[in-house]
Order: C-alpha cells, then sequence, then structure tokens
C-alpha cells in the first residue's frame, strides 16, 4: 500500500466513527425532543467535525510515523487515483448539495439545513474514498 | 512552449464547451450581482434585506437551461466522437480540483449555520461557494488545454 493509499483509508475511518457517533446521539435526541428546533445540536456537531479532523489527522500522524521514509512520496498513479475519486465526489457533492440548498431557500428550519449540509458532506467524503479504495484495488 | 500550443482552430468539442461554460458562469454572477446591487439602491434597502430569492432561483434556472441547449446544439452540429482519452482526463482534473472547493465551501457554511448567521450570508456563501468551485475547475481545465495537466 502506498502512503496515499493508507491516507485514504484514514480519512475513510475518520469520515465514518464522528459521523456515526453524532447519528447515534442525533437519532436518540430526535426521538426524544418534542421539536427539532429546541435540540442543542450545535455544540455536538461541531464537535463531531473536530473529531473528524482529530482522527484523520492522528491517522496521518501514525501512517507517518510507522513508516517515515515512505511519507508523503506520491506517484503518477496516487495521482490519477486522487483525481479520480475527488472528480467524482465533486459529481456526487453537486448533486447532494441541492437539499440543503432549498432546505435555505424556503427558510427551513437551520436544524434540518445544518444536518443536511453535514449529510452531504460525510457522504460526499464516504463515496470519494470507496471510489479510491476500489481503483487501488481494482486499478484505473 | 510555444511548439506544444494547439492550433486555436483545432479545439475539442470539450474545450470548446468549456469555453462556453466559463463564458455563462461569468455573466450569471455577473448578471445576479447586478440584479442584487441594483434592488438594493432602488428600494433603498441594506443588502440583506434584498429579495434575492427569486434572482438567485432565476439565475441557477437559466444558466442550467441555456448550458443544457447550448450543449445539445453544439453536440448535434458536432461531427464525430464528443471527447477522447485526452478531454476525459482533463475533465477530471478540473473536477478534482473544484470538488476540493467545494468540499471546504461546505464546511465554511456548516460553520455559519452552527453559529447562526444570517441566512443571507449562509446561502450566499453557499452559492458563491459553488460557482467559485466550479470557476477555479473550468479555469484549470482550460490551462490543461494549453500547458497539459500539471503532476
Amino acid at each position: 500500500m502506498t502512503f496515499e493509499e493508507k491516507s485514504q483509508w484514514a480519512y475513510g475511518f475518520a469520515s465514518l466513527v464522528a459521523p456515526a457517533a453524532y447519528l447515534v446521539w442525533i437519532a436518540g435526541k430526535i426521538g426524544d425532543a418534542a421539536a427539532v428546533g429546541d435540540i442543542a445540536y450545535v455544540r455536538t456537531l461541531l464537535w463531531a467535525i473536530g473529531a473528524g479532523i482529530l482522527v484523520n489527522s492522528l491517522g496521518g500522524m501514525i501512517i507517518r510515523g510507522a513508516n517515515p521514509r515512505e511519507a508523503d512520496v506520491r506517484d503518477q498513479r496516487d495521482r490519477d487515483i486522487r483525481r479520480r475519486g475527488d472528480a467524482v465526489g465533486f459529481v456526487v457533492f453537486s448533486i447532494l448539495v441541492v437539499g440543503p440548498f432549498v432546505l435555505t431557500m424556503r427558510d427551513a428550519n437551520t436544524f434540518w439545513i445544518a444536518n443536511a449540509l453535514y449529510v452531504a458532506y460525510v457522504l460526499t467524503a464516504l463515496i470519494t474514498v470507496s471510489v479510491k479504495a476500489v481503483l487501488y484495488r481494482k486499478g484505473i | 512552449m510555444a511548439s506544444e500550443k494547439l492550433d486555436p482552430v483545432e479545439i475539442s468539442f470539450e474545450e470548446g464547451t468549456t469555453y462556453g461554460g466559463l463564458v455563462l458562469l461569468i455573466a450569471s454572477f455577473l448578471a445576479y450581482l447586478g440584479i442584487i446591487l441594483t434592488r438594493a439602491r432602488t428600494d433603498q434597502v441594506p443588502l440583506v434585506d434584498v429579495a434575492w430569492r427569486g434572482p438567485m432561483l432565476l439565475v441557477v434556472l437559466v444558466s442550467g437551461v441555456l448550458y443544457g441547449l447550448g450543449y445539445l446544439v453544439a453536440r448535434l452540429r458536432h461531427r464525430g466522437p464528443a471527447e477522447d482519452a485526452r478531454d476525459r482526463e482533463i475533465t477530471r482534473y478540473g473536477d478534482s480540483i473544484s470538488g476540493a472547493l467545494a468540499s471546504l465551501t461546505i464546511f465554511v457554511t456548516l460553520i455559519m449555520l452552527a453559529l447562526e448567521v444570517d441566512t443571507f450570508w449562509v446561502v450566499h456563501n453557499l452559492f458563491l461557494g459553488s460557482g467559485f468551485a466550479t470557476f477555479v475547475g473550468t479555469a484549470a481545465r482550460i490551462g490543461a488545454y494549453h500547458e497539459g495537466i500539471p503532476s
């Protein structure tokens, strides 16, 4: 596995764990609350975003530490796969962002806008990473 | 290098539509800006209180339809295959740049929402950020047609 492939796995792991924890938490809150407008989600959402970044950087540090000579070395194949994955991610994002965009236009509750946006962000990350993982396995 | 430059007459179909898209993107941005600024001035209201929803929807829909129609007409007039491996590679290169900027936009928007910033700014950050991401990606594609994809 190249450095870039390992980094993508770390990013995928971070994009899965933090949002999953947030999802479990928010699902319980939605079940309990009378109105979603009452849910104090902001602090937890920011924590989930921060935790995702933290896990990702920790993963990066471990990967660099485990094999310092290989750190930040990328070849043409890494770049091609990164570009293909990111290109797919942009298309996915363009489609998913319509949801929060329409919600905002209609002045929906900020709770739904923020969470729809977070879902779009997480799904884009997960799909991008999955595409890259498949490309690494099966070739371009 | 001058010797590597393409003959301007022989641009590919995809390169032509890329230019068209860029012009359309800039035109729709300027049109939107013009409408909003004019409304703010003639109605004597602060920018955040302008009725922006109608113009924004209009600009998004009109530019989308115009691009679709323009692409369709160009495709029907064009003989032969629309794209080759080089076109596809350049498109992916541009989209990967747009993708990075777009995720940055989402990120900023999320934080703005969390801090309860006025809806006007949240939407405009999303709208202009997505537009900017597309703009930079398209400009990078045009650059790649002339200079090649930087490795």
